[in-house]
């Protein structure tokens, strides 16, 4: 199967993703917590996501800042926020596609939904309780004279 | 454009009643009347979906429903989806094509339209009063909650008496419990929701095991989609549908007669006899194909003699308040949407400077990438903004009445097609000043009552776009031909024997889910037709 990034490709985005999900408590940020795998999984076959990731990866690269600082791995992480920003505002459809991939991968992550006390797999087939209708509640309520518009 | 003169094949089947599109209003209507001994077929574009398949059960379930199961079908372009042109409209409009229609989708919330919904001409001096009176639909919502089971509670002071509810309300857990006191705080009017969701045992589908987001399809049917309410009725009783089969055009003879369909099934045209034709298709979707199916003598669409086919398209126009409450809470547990409403603004009152008004349906917290999503940033604030919000709001969207106006409207996209090469409707829509108003008036009010609950954060999406839930008004119904495209019954008024019946009859709006309404009109067609006979 033909890789669906370049390994320069894939370094700059391991790089975004630690920018846009940086570490937390014992956790590396998102870049290097291996979610590229899970990305390519999950999205292999939703081919517009992976198209508007690399558009957003060349653009960056393209960037003029970038191409000054000779590559995105050379900037001060400063810099590289700004840039990233640029991209944003530009390609916001394409950008909001990577955050939805990224955000998605790394909530499915088994040590991040421990981390975050996300317990469950699926909301079916388990749901979860609520205690039971209680009646009492309209007691105030109820005491509100009956107000819609009679016609 | 067809040609009068049309030549349909002897081996073409025939049905006295061909329903176009199974959704909401078409089973409704099947069912109905293939109870009392009518013959029914039903054409949809879609198929039935085995609720197995539903992303709930699924550890990928929030990606599902940003990809396969989008609530838009332009994102989730699904084969049976027809993509919908909405540059032009700052709402995005959202259906489900197949068996059960938008049902699949759906949340169920269920309330019902109140009697001055009926009135909005003659009380505040626009959009025009509905040919028929809340009276004349109570019966038939109080049969739609008999048969889409709706859980709920008498009493509620802003509404008028009805029927007792066939189940209990839904439960409103600790968050709608702790909201429903800061509404009594404030002396302002809420009440349980009514929802087409079981709070017990119903009809043979089991109680709502509260799992939250059943927008995405519910794979226990505690929701009610008319999958699995209204159609293995019908089907009983001898209804019948072909799934996967589009309609392209109603066919027409010269006088004032619909006489069948052209519909596309496996990439081939076949042609379906008729003696009734009864449009479900939608708000969007009906208007479409009377717009599709012009002929030589309806140069401009099927029932459009007043030139109103396609115009007046109300959404509901919604904004979103949501509060953030410090603690260690876990606000998703439980049906998204299902909890409670108020209606303290609903009517007119002179001293607003809007007419109508609106209703708060209160919503709990969503998944993790959902909130992620929602309520975070991505950099170095990302971590603090997620453990702030995620489980932890609690908000409402607010419906706000929308009002009839010709510029908003549903064309014919002249470059967008779809799968079977049909025009793709465009929709062209403006947000009005009164809906702004509402709006803005909303966002104070529900602010309030979220602080009064104990919100630490208050934020508000002023117009939410995502938001075309409601699909309204394009073919309204009227007693002047001249003013309105079908008569009180939905009759097209320059046909003798097509009808209309979905949410395109609509007149005005309201400030309420629509369903429990369409249906009931879609009833009361039924029995019409089949007392007449
Ligand atoms: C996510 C979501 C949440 C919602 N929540 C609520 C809620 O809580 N409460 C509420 O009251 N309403 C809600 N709604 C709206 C509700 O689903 C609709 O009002 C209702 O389903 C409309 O019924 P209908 O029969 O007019 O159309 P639909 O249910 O949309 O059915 C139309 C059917 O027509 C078929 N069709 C269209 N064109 C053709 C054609 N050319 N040939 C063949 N078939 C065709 C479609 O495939 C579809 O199955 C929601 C909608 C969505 C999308």
């Amino acid at each position: 199967m033909k890789e669906l990034f370049t390994l320069t490709e894939e370094r700059l985005l391991k790089d975004l993703m630690n920018i846009m999900i940086p570490p937390i408590d014992d956790l590396l940020g998102a870049g290097d917590l291996g979610l590229l795998d899970e990305i390519k999984d999950l999205f292999l076959k939703r081919p517009h996501y992976i198209k508007s990731i690399k558009k957003v990866i060349e653009a960056l690269s393209l960037h003029p800042e970038t191409r000054l600082s000779g590559g995105f791995f050379g900037m001060e992480d400063e810099k590289k926020i700004n840039v990233i920003k640029e991209i944003e505002n530009e390609l916001s459809e394409d950008f909001k596609k990577l955050t939805q991939a990224l955000f998605s991968v790394y909530y499915l992550d088994e040590r991040i939904k421990s981390r975050i006390g996300w317990d469950i797999k699926s909301p079916q087939p388990k749901g979860f309780d609520l205690p039971p209708w209680n009646p009492k509640i309209l007691d105030n309520v109820k005491k509100l004279k009956p107000f819609w518009k009679a016609v | 454009m067809q040609n009068q003169k049309i030549n349909i094949p002897n081996n073409n089947r025939e049905v006295d009643y061909l329903v176009i599109g199974s959704g909401a209003a078409g089973s409704a209507f099947a069912w109905r009347l293939s109870s009392r001994g009518f013959n029914v077929t039903c054409l949809d574009q879609g198929g039935f979906i085995n609720p197995s398949s539903y992303p709930t059960t699924d550890k990928n379930w929030e990606v599902l429903g940003l990809t396969d199961w989008n609530w838009d079908p332009n994102l989730r372009n699904n084969k049976a989806d027809y993509p919908v042109n909405n540059q032009e409209s700052p709402i995005d409009p959202l259906m489900f094509n197949a068996v059960g229609g938008s049902t699949i989708h759906w949340t169920a919330h269920t309330p019902r339209f109140h009697p001055s919904d009926f009135k909005v001409k003659s009380l505040d001096g626009k959009g025009d009063d509905w040919p028929i009176t809340y009276y004349d639909l109570e019966k038939y919502y109080d049969l739609n909650d008999e048969m889409m089971g709706c859980a709920g509670i008498n009493g509620d002071p802003a509404n008028p008496e009805r029927s007792e509810r066939p189940m209990p309300p839904l439960p409103l857990g600790e968050d709608g419990e702790m909201m429903a006191r800061a509404f009594d705080k404030l002396g302002w009017h809420w009440w349980p929701s009514d929802s087409y969701v079981n709070s017990v045992n119903y009809k043979g589908r089991k109680k709502c095991n509260y799992c939250g987001p059943n927008g995405f399809g519910c794979t226990r049917s505690s929701k009610s989609s008319t999958d699995f309410t209204y159609w293995p009725e019908a089907i009983k009783y001898g209804a019948k549908i072909i799934t996967y089969a589009r309609v392209k055009k109603i066919l027409t003879d010269e006088k004032r007669r619909g006489i069948g369909a052209e519909y596309i099934k496996n990439g081939k045209v076949h042609t379906i006899r008729a003696n009734n034709i009864i449009v479900a298709c939608n708000g969007i979707g009906t208007p479409r194909l009377l717009l599709m199916s012009a002929t030589k003598n309806h140069e401009n669409g099927l029932g459009n003699s007043s030139g109103l086919v396609g115009k007046n398209l109300m959404f509901h126009p919604y904004a979103l308040v949501k509060g953030y409450f410090e603690g260690d809470h876990k606000f998703y547990k439980g049906p998204l949407a299902n909890i409670l409403m108020s209606q303290q603004f609903y009517e007119t009152d002179k001293s607003r400077r809007f007419i109508r008004g609106y209703s708060l349906q209160m919503i709990r917290s969503t998944g993790p990438i959902s909130t992620a999503l929602s309520d975070t940033e991505w950099g170095s604030n990302h971590h603090k903004m997620f453990q702030q919000s995620f489980g932890k709001t609690l908000g409402f969207s607010i419906i706000a009445e929308d009002l009839p106006e010709e510029i908003n409207q549903v064309v014919l996209d002249e470059k967008l097609h779809d799968s079977s090469n049909l025009p793709c409707p465009k929709i062209i829509y403006k947000l009005s000043e009164n809906s702004e108003k509402i709006l803005s008036h909303a966002i104070n009010t529900t602010s309030q009552v979220l602080e009064a609950a104990g919100a630490s954060k208050i934020v508000n999406d002023p117009l939410m776009k995502k938001a075309g839930w409601h699909l309204m008004g394009t073919t309204k119904m009227g007693e002047d031909p001249e003013t309105s495209v079908t008569n009180a019954w939905g009759k097209l008024h320059d046909f003798e024997n097509i009808f209309i019946i979905d949410g395109s009859l609509f007149v005005t709006s309201a400030a309420v889910n629509p369903t429990p309404t369409i249906q009931a009109l879609a009833l009361r067609t039924a029995d019409y037709i089949s007392n007449r006979k």
